[in-house]
């Protein structure tokens, strides 16, 4: 019978080969996760500055928006709301950001990139909505 | 000229290693998973061994395992491999020097008991067909699960007196 040894070798380099692949594809899977929460983070912030535009900014800026605070339909309310309450949602905005980017920090070292890309998600549809009932108006 | 056309049937049975009249067939499986080889000699008979093959076996094994745990950051990315030192051994001898289909079925592991089951047109003669626990291996399998911990748990302690 042959010699055993070339076998063992051959055994070890495919269990090798093995290994490096699977680094590979956890590598692959890790940037991949990394790029789409980054997406994700981008798109929530570029989202909660339209908001805060939107809500906030446009009515001080120009006077023509000004009447968005007078009506009585239900967004107007809504924008009465946060006008009144202004520094509340300025807090909350800023609770926001620094909420996103701890979550983003802690998230990109410890958790899952299942769990990051929901918190995103999440975070994100709230500022998204407000636009979304913006653009309906 | 004999003709002798082997199909074997691993039935999720992995390291393995066969040889015919002396000489290693090969490893590669067909698209079904199955071994197959047409062996041709002028002998009046084939002889067929099948043994377990554990590259835990080989002269360096200690090292080479501690390695590949440490390269797989603690064995996390490495192959799950076989943990209870499952082996067997089949030997078996096949007359005839006409074409002879033989067929080499695993059966579910059971120590002690039947490793194949044999289908053929010709007739044989089985020397060895038996499961087995390999303890040789079984005490390395121990001894490798314990140095692991051990190096885990080294690991721990120093990354927290390095903290």
């Amino acid at each position: 019978m042959e010699n055993n040894n070339l076998l063992v070798v051959k055994r070890y380099l495919a269990r090798l080969g093995i290994v490096f692949t699977n680094f590979a594809i956890a590598g692959m899977l890790f940037l991949l996760g990394t790029f789409l929460s980054n997406l994700f983070a981008i798109l929530f912030y570029v989202a909660l500055i339209i908001w805060a535009l939107c809500f906030l900014g446009l009515p001080l800026l120009d006077s023509k928006y000004r009447d968005l605070w007078s009506s009585k339909s239900l967004l107007v309310k809504v924008g009465n709301f946060f006008s009144t309450y202004s520094s509340l949602v300025a807090v909350l905005t800023i609770v926001l950001i620094v909420l996103s980017i701890v979550l983003m920090l802690f998230d990109t070292k410890w958790k899952k990139v299942r769990d990051r890309f929901k918190v995103f998600l999440i975070l994100g549809s709230i500022p998204l909505l407000g636009i979304l009932v913006l653009m309906i108006k | 000229m004999g003709k002798l056309n082997l199909k074997i049937i691993p039935n999720g049975v992995e390291d393995t290693i066969c040889y015919v009249n002396g000489s290693r067939i090969t490893d590669k499986k067909n698209k079904f998973g199955y071994l197959e080889e047409i062996i041709e000699n002028d002998n009046d008979f084939n002889e067929i061994e099948i043994l377990s093959f554990r590259e835990i076996n080989c002269k360096c094994w200690f090292f080479l395992e501690i390695l590949f745990f440490i390269i797989s950051i603690f064995g996390i990315f490495d192959v799950k491999k076989e943990k209870k030192g499952k082996s067997l051994k089949v030997k078996l001898k096949i007359q005839g020097n006409e074409n002879v289909d033989l067929k080499l079925i695993f059966n579910p592991f059971e120590s002690g008991k039947e490793a194949t089951r044999v289908e053929t047109n010709g007739s044989y003669q089985i020397m060895e067909n038996n499961y087995y626990i390999d303890e040789k291996i079984v005490k390395k399998l121990k001894i490798l699960r314990i140095t692991k911990i051990m190096i885990f748990i080294l690991f721990v302690v120093s990354i927290f007196i390095i903290l």
